[in-house]
């Protein structure tokens, strides 16, 4: 358990928010993390995992809005890694469904290394194509 | 004659300075921040969470198939030769390692003998990671030539004609047909992956004894892996160490602490400047993941492929999580499923434990490092990889300091926190 202590909380730019969410299924839980990209997507992810352990592969829920609207049956392409470290994500993670409009389930992601990671959203759909990007240090 | 003395005393200072830098251990305060106590709690076995049940075995909590697994384990019968056994190579005595550079079995192999303490929390095994539970790992040895060579076809017929190990069998994975038990399988070596004769014989099997013989064979390995289960890690004095700094008046520079100022230093050195722990992390010292550390190939050997090769086999296993003897649900297989298999993965093998590091030399995928000391050095170095690139940089670590990680790394043994009953061969 006390693993979860180096999972300092994330002390990085104010603009990448942090939270305290419980549970991928609690919709009413906050997210862990939330952004928003240049044009205009608000992304919200929601961990099985909270907090973020090292070592251990979990699920992610993907919410993404746009004018305040689900964006629904988009292409989700989620990337990440290191940036001090020239490495990716050690595994590859999948959207595998989309359970409610806007509301993307993210299977199979890891990280396995103390330090700053940066993750790279990609979306494409029937909108303006764009990236929100999400750091945070574990 | 002055000329003489100032180049005397220019080189005297030189070399003074020089033996000063390297070896004066310069950098003296132990004292911890936040960061870095949060980090060495990170590493200790408090930290280490209950194993969890492997949902491909369904066995892998049963007493009883880690009592069978435990004869098995053991078990030179189960070799082409009649003479090795898992233990021949993985010794309780050392750490259940074998001393040697690379393993001895029916004959030499190609790969140093890894520990198997504290193994079981791996989602991956071998160096490339090409077998995804511990149950399917332990199915190769006992087929492949150089190591046990047997064949499933008489390593079931041994089974079945054995009555302890029968009774053993029966009982944690109950009656095997009498259809199977009816029909004569000695004296016909045959294995879907063994020799051609081997594979011919296999072919001439109904599919119906087929998958029954492969079935009981992987059952072996099940109960291999429960009893491998056992074999947890010991408490060493770098926890003992964890446990009093959880005390806040040790915090600061203790005089007389569990480590002494050496190794505390070298511990510093562990979370910091030797980024030891972007790999070596967790309480096994492993995130079990895949790295290009840029060790050199033996001579006259290909650097091998590592990883990159290991996925796509353990994708192809028959004996792998989505496969036909798993015991998962195929949810349960994400670290397969979502596994990477990118050009990073060129080259990179498994981050290794360091608990008993200082037991189990030789080190590295071949056993090419003979001491902590020289690997230290080649941390130090960070000499570029023959294939891709090795993630690890040079780290400019004086003399003193390689000293300092080397004695820090010799306080993480401890004998594994196992009933002796386990470390010894059953009676
Ligand atoms: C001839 C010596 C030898 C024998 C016999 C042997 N092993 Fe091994 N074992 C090795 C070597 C060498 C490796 C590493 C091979 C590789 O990674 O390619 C290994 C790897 C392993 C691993 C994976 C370790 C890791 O870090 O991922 C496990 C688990 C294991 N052996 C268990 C067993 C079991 C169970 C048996 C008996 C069925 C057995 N071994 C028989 C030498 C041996
Ligand atoms: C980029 C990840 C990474 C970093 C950083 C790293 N290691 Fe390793 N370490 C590995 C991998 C991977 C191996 C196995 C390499 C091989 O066999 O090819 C290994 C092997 C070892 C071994 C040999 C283990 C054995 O059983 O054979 C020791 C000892 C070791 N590392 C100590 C250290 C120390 C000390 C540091 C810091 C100076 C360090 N490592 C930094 C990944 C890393």
């Amino acid at each position: 358990m006390k693993i979860c202590k180096i999972t300092k909380t994330f002390a990085l730019p104010i603009l990448f928010l942090l939270a305290l969410g419980v549970n991928v299924n609690a919709n009413d839980s906050p997210p862990i993390f939330e952004t928003n990209s240049t044009q205009g997507y608000t992304v919200k992810i929601f961990s099985s995992l909270n907090p973020i352990l090292l070592n251990q592969i979990h699920e992610w829920q993907l919410s993404i809005e746009r004018n305040n609207a689900p964006v629904s049956g988009a292409s989700i392409v989620l990337t990440g890694g290191m940036p001090n470290h020239d490495h990716g994500l050690p595994t590859q993670p999948k959207i595998t469904s989309e359970p409610a409009p806007g509301r993307y389930i993210l299977e199979g992601i890891r990280f396995h290394m103390p330090g700053l990671w940066e993750i790279i959203i990609d979306i494409s759909g029937d909108g303006p194509q764009d990236t929100a990007t999400i750091e945070f240090k574990l | 004659m002055r000329t003489g003395l100032k180049i005397f005393l220019g080189g005297f200072l030189a070399t003074a300075g020089w033996l000063a830098w390297e070896w004066v251990p310069w950098q003296l305060k132990t004292d911890w921040d936040e960061e870095e106590l949060m980090l060495i709690q990170s590493l200790s076995l408090d930290s280490l969470e209950p194993l969890k049940l492997d949902l491909s075995n369904s066995v892998a909590g049963s007493l009883e198939a880690a009592e069978f697994g435990h004869t098995l384990f053991f078990e030179k019968r189960l070799s082409a030769n009649q003479s090795v056994s898992c233990a021949s190579c993985h010794q309780p005595d050392n750490y259940f390692t074998d001393s040697l550079p690379l393993a001895m079995g029916i004959g030499l192999g190609t790969r140093h003998t890894p520990s198997l303490v504290g193994l079981s929390y791996s989602p991956w095994y071998y160096w490339d990671g090409r077998r995804d539970s511990q149950w399917s790992q332990a199915l190769a040895p006992l087929e492949a030539k150089h190591e046990q060579g047997m064949d499933r076809t008489s390593l079931v017929n041994f089974i079945l004609h054995d009555e302890p190990h029968l009774e053993k069998y029966e009982k944690v994975f109950g009656a095997i047909s009498p259809d199977l038990k009816n029909t004569d399988l000695s004296n016909s070596p045959a294995s879907p992956i063994g020799n051609s004769t081997e594979k011919e014989t296999w072919q001439s099997f109904e599919s119906k004894t087929q998958i029954e013989i492969s079935k009981i064979f992987s059952n072996i390995g099940k109960a291999l892996a429960a009893y491998q289960r056992q074999l947890q890690p010991g408490g060493s004095r770098f926890d003992d160490y964890t446990r009093a700094l959880q005390t806040a008046s040790l915090r600061e520079d203790p005089k007389d602490s569990i480590l002494n100022r050496r190794e505390r230093l070298g511990l510093k050195l562990f979370l910091g400047k030797g980024n030891c722990v972007d790999c070596h992390n967790g309480p096994l010292f492993t995130n079990h993941e895949f790295h290009n550390t840029g060790v050199i190939p033996l001579p006259g050997e290909l650097p091998p492929m590592g990883r990159f090769d290991g996925i796509r086999i353990a994708r192809e296993d028959p004996f792998n999580c989505f496969g036909p003897y798993s015991d998962a649900n195929p949810k349960d297989c994400a670290e397969l499923q979502f596994a990477r298999d990118t050009s990073e993965m060129v080259g990179a093998h498994k981050t290794p434990t360091l608990r008993n590091i200082a037991k189990t030399s030789p080190y590295m995928h071949t056993g090419q490092q003979k001491s902590l000391a020289e690997v230290i050095e080649h941390y130090n170095e960070a000499p570029t990889a023959m294939v891709s690139h090795n993630e690890a940089k040079p780290l400019k670590l004086r003399r003193s300091e390689m000293k300092q990680l080397e004695a820090f790394l010799r306080t993480l043994s401890a004998p594994p926190a196992t009933d002796s009953v386990w470390l010894n061969p059953p009676n």
